[in-house]
């Protein structure tokens, strides 16, 4: 009885150094950050989308990823732990001016936001993208960019329609630095992210072009 | 008196221990003692009280006399006299005495206020005068000395008067060229020395003091570079500061001089490639006596300005992004991304948003070898084929190829690069255990290498190292400890106590291999909250290294030296670089003047360089030299290289000719004294009394030279021959 006491201790022991191990490993891999914002525009939406896109970047590239999502604010110095953003919601986003004053910087110092419209974003993300950078404009990205290229082919489609929310076709826009850096993507009337969890009743295909665009964005974001 | 007897029973000791004869002697007389005691005692019995203590007082006191006389005791006595008082006048003779800023010459002057005094003392003092320039003599006649136009060395002047109790005059200018002060103040016991400052504002002089600039530049590309300018009697004069390469101007500025130190920076694009020697030059202006030290000559390696590059990573990370996005900004460096998709296939590339054909496996090689710099990030030992290491060790040894290690989880794992083709390559050896940390380490500049170019975010040297000790932290590393020998370390990454090599560089002969151990640059840039500053300074430095790895320049030896122009009597530095993709054993080196050969030559190799020798020796008189030197190989001369330079006549003096006040000052409160201007010296008159010195000596009296010791002994003895008599005793 004594003897197997100590045999469940050790090998409790072993699993827990264990799994802090494989913790700690994961730690340092990619992750997305998940854009904590006010205003009321449900930042939270389908929190299962990041943690799935995730799971299958690591099935189907070599890209050393965590299948976790990190929930940040924009005045947290957390952003710089990754160098992509996520952002998503249906309604009003509004930054403060810390919040503009750390966006700007983070992405001009190399970081990358995605905005994902979920319906009901696209002039709240529009304003608020003027506040960062009063500057530049949001312009379509050509079909020729990276970004549609950069794992799986969408040069000749451009982003993939997942739900439609308005008339016409899904578009991407895009700021960029004086270098010609993307430094954020902004998908409308595609709304990706809903293709990246199974609650909508999608087809596979469907899910499957939600997947791949989510991961070229990654790569374009990881290898240029 | 106690003191002295304690003192002289202490010495007494001694003798006994030392002197064999003395010892024989007192055992001797102790036996005399006991023995005449012994024959008293036993003989005469019965003798009255009185007689008996009568002849033993008096034997007694003869025996502690002679124990006395032996043991050398002694006394002190004082003698008090009065003698007249020693001054000593310290005359500067030297160039700078010429200067006739005081009305008159500044000898001159000296000479005036040394006779004032003179006269003003009489013959109630015993006089010394000491003439002094580069070197100090006795003065026995005042008609003989004058200015003999040599430097100044306040040492030796002071050194001649360290032994005596004196108060010692100095008239000089206080400019100091030769030898340290302030170590001589420290020997001065009893001298007080009296300064009086002969001198005011001096020669107007302009003199390039420093030249600024980069060590390796890049072909029609602007290079800065900043002439240091020091000025005294000279404000406000407007120069002209020229730029030249082989004798033609290549740029030129205007300046007023608004400050003791001013800089000029001056831009030019370079033409051609190669070892390029510069001359910077201030035009002298009309009255300005010194010219020699208007200029500088310098060397800049212009590399030429387009380098190709091949970049393999193991998978897109966030790494590879900030470098790829950097190295795009570079107009210079072409390169070529292979991102390993698996251990076969690579993703599809672009370069700044415009697709590349992509790469395929079998082009691997050949992009490899038609470039300059390979980067390796993170990639693991198992993704290459035995060939295509066999072809980097290839490229790396045998075509001039640079390698650039970049840190991370897969790159440095012993069991892959361990014992395979490019192991021998790398400048560390892995050791089997984990290395790579996740941590925060503070990044410190190797304090030996703050002027290598490969870590060089500034040209000055001064605020290179505080941009270093700014830059940041590093959040994690490939903690290798085992680094090979000759490596050397740039820079390194410290956790408290412990310290690890974070950029190295390995030279190979020609080859150059850097490493950074870590994949977190991107992190160091990123996490930096002044986005514009750190920027900067992290694209400089990745442009650095990729400069440094990519330069390969014609096979040269070049000759360097320390400075432009000498002095008689000057120490010649000189620098020896020889760039070769052979191993150089030795070299030869030959210097020649017109009064023959110099024999004494001492050189050493720069181990941290290879084919750097650096090496010095002194020229004796003035005139022209010729330095030349060869470089051997296997018993062959394989580089042979000539460079001439002049020995001037002694400037120095005339340099920084203001009178040093300061220095001055600090003698004479150092040594108790008191300094003067020169036209208000009288008061010296009045601070040094020529009252005589009283002078006490103390002389040590030996009990054995006192002959009234021996009498009294000689009367002990008698009185006591004439008691026993009395008494009728034996």
């Amino acid at each position: 009885m004594k003897l197997r006491g100590i045999r469940f201790i050790l090998i409790g022991m072993i699993i827990l150094l264990f799994s802090s191990y494989l913790f700690s490993e994961g730690e340092r891999y990619f992750t997305i950050g998940r854009v904590k914002y006010s205003g009321g525009g449900d930042w939270y939406n389908d929190p299962q989308g990041i943690p799935n896109l995730l799971k299958d970047l690591k099935k189907r590239t070599n890209i050393k990823a965590q299948t976790q999502q990190k929930i940040v604010t924009l005045t947290d110095n957390k952003i710089y732990d990754t160098p992509f953003l996520f952002i998503t919601g249906h309604g009003n986003i509004n930054f403060t001016p810390d919040e503009v004053k750390n966006l700007r910087n983070y992405l001009l110092a190399g970081g990358f936001l995605y905005a994902d419209d979920d319906y009901g974003m696209d002039e709240a993300i529009r304003r608020e993208m003027k506040k960062v950078f009063p500057d530049k404009e949001l312009t379509e990205v050509p079909f020729s960019h990276p970004i549609y290229n950069s794992f799986y082919d969408f040069s000749k489609t451009g982003p993939p329609k997942i739900h439609e929310h308005y008339e016409g076709p899904p578009k991407g826009f895009g700021i960029f630095d004086d270098w010609g850096r993307l430094m954020v993507y902004y998908t409308y009337n595609s709304n990706i992210s809903d293709g990246w969890v199974d609650t909508y009743n999608d087809s596979p295909e469907v899910r499957e072009n939600a997947f791949k665009m989510g991961i070229n964005i990654i790569v374009y974001v990881l290898s240029n | 008196m106690s003191n002295y007897l304690t003192y002289s029973l202490k010495k007494t000791k001694l003798n006994y221990s030392q002197n064999k004869m003395t010892l024989v002697e007192i055992l001797l007389i102790t036996c005399a003692g006991i023995l005449v005691f012994y024959l008293y005692r036993k003989n005469i019995s019965g003798i009255p009280l009185f007689p008996k203590i009568t002849l033993l007082t008096l034997r007694s006191i003869v025996i502690l006399i002679v124990l006395l006389f032996i043991s050398n005791f002694f006394f002190y006595k004082t003698k008090k006299y009065y003698q007249k008082k020693q001054i000593t006048f310290l005359i500067d003779t030297s160039e700078s005495m010429t200067i006739p800023d005081v009305g008159t010459t500044r000898f001159d002057k000296a000479i005036n206020i040394l006779k004032d005094l003179l006269n003003f003392w009489g013959s109630n003092f015993h006089l010394k005068i000491i003439e002094f320039s580069s070197e100090a003599k006795i003065v026995h006649n005042l008609k003989t000395i004058k200015p003999d136009g040599k430097s100044t060395s306040l040492e030796k002047a002071l050194s001649e008067v360290m032994r005596e109790k004196s108060e010692v005059i100095l008239l000089s200018d206080g400019i100091n060229n030769s030898g340290e002060v302030y170590s001589s103040l420290e020997k001065l016991k009893e001298t007080k020395v009296f300064s009086i400052g002969i001198g005011k504002d001096g020669l107007k002089d302009i003199k390039l003091t420093e030249v600024i600039y980069p060590r390796i530049a890049v072909q029609e590309e602007d290079v800065l570079v900043k002439a240091v300018i020091f000025q005294e009697n000279a404000k406000g004069e407007k120069i002209k500061v020229v730029l030249k390469q082989e004798k033609g101007l290549i740029s030129s500025s205007d300046i007023v001089l608004k400050n003791e130190e001013n800089i000029v920076e001056l831009k030019f694009k370079a033409k051609k490639s190669g070892l390029i020697e510069y001359q910077m030059e201030i035009i002298p202006t009309e009255d300005e006596k010194i010219k020699q030290n208007n200029f500088k000559n310098f060397y800049i390696n212009i590399s030429k300005n387009k380098f190709k590059g091949v970049f393999l990573s193991a998978a897109p990370h966030p790494e590879l992004a900030f470098l790829k996005r950097e190295i795009s900004k570079f107009e210079k460096f072409d390169f070529t991304y292979f991102i390993f998709r698996d251990k076969n296939n690579f993703y599809p590339q672009y370069v700044n948003n415009k697709k590349q054909t992509t790469p395929i496996r079998k082009n691997l090689l050949s992009t490899i070898t038609t470039s300059d710099i390979l980067v390796i990030q993170d990639v693991p030992p198992n993704y290459f084929s035995d060939i295509e290491l066999k072809e980097i060790r290839d490229f790396v040894l045998n075509k001039r190829g640079s390698l650039l290690l970049l840190g991370g989880e897969n790159g440095f794992l012993s069991d892959g690069y361990k014992n395979n083709y490019i192991d021998d390559l790398l400048p560390f050896n892995l050791t089997g255990r984990k290395n790579y940390f996740e941590d925060v380490f503070k990044v410190q500049l190797e304090k030996n290498n703050s002027e290598h170019p490969l870590v060089s975010l500034s040209d000055d040297v001064l605020e290179n190292i505080k941009i270093w000790e700014n830059v940041g932290t590093v959040f994690s590393l490939n903690k290798i400890d085992k680094i090979k020998p000759e490596v050397n370390i740039l820079v390194w990454a410290e956790k408290g106590q412990s310290k690890f090599p974070f950029i190295v560089l390995r030279k190979y002969y020609h080859s150059k291999i850097v490493v950074i151990f870590t994949d977190g640059l991107w992190q160091m840039y990123f996490k930096n909250p002044d986005v514009s500053k750190s920027a900067t300074y992290y694209s400089k430095l990745i442009y650095q290294i990729l400069l440094f790895l990519s330069i390969k320049l014609d096979e040269t030896l070049t000759i360097n030296l320390d400075r432009d122009n000498y002095q008689d009597n000057d120490e010649v530095n000189f620098f020896v670089d020889i760039n070769s993709d052979k191993k150089i054993d030795d070299i030869k080196i030959k210097v020649t003047g017109e009064q023959g050969k110099i024999e004494d030559i001492l050189y050493t190799q720069d181990t941290s360089l290879n084919n750097r020798y650096e090496g010095k020796f002194e020229v004796a008189n003035e005139g022209k030299y010729k330095i030349e030197i060869e470089a051997i190989s296997d018993d062959k001369v394989l580089f042979k290289n000539v460079k001439n330079f002049d020995v001037l006549p002694s400037f120095l003096e005339f340099e920084r000719t203001k009178l040093n006040k300061d220095l001055l000052k600090d003698i004479s409160n150092k040594t108790d004294g008191k300094y003067y201007d020169f036209n208000n010296y009288q008061e010296i008159k009045k601070d040094i009394s020529l009252k005589k010195d009283k002078i006490i000596e103390r002389e040590k009296i030996e009990v054995r030279q006192l002959p009234i010791f021996l009498i009294i002994i000689m009367m002990l003895l008698i009185l006591e021959w004439v008691v026993r008599r009395r008494w009728g005793l034996p």
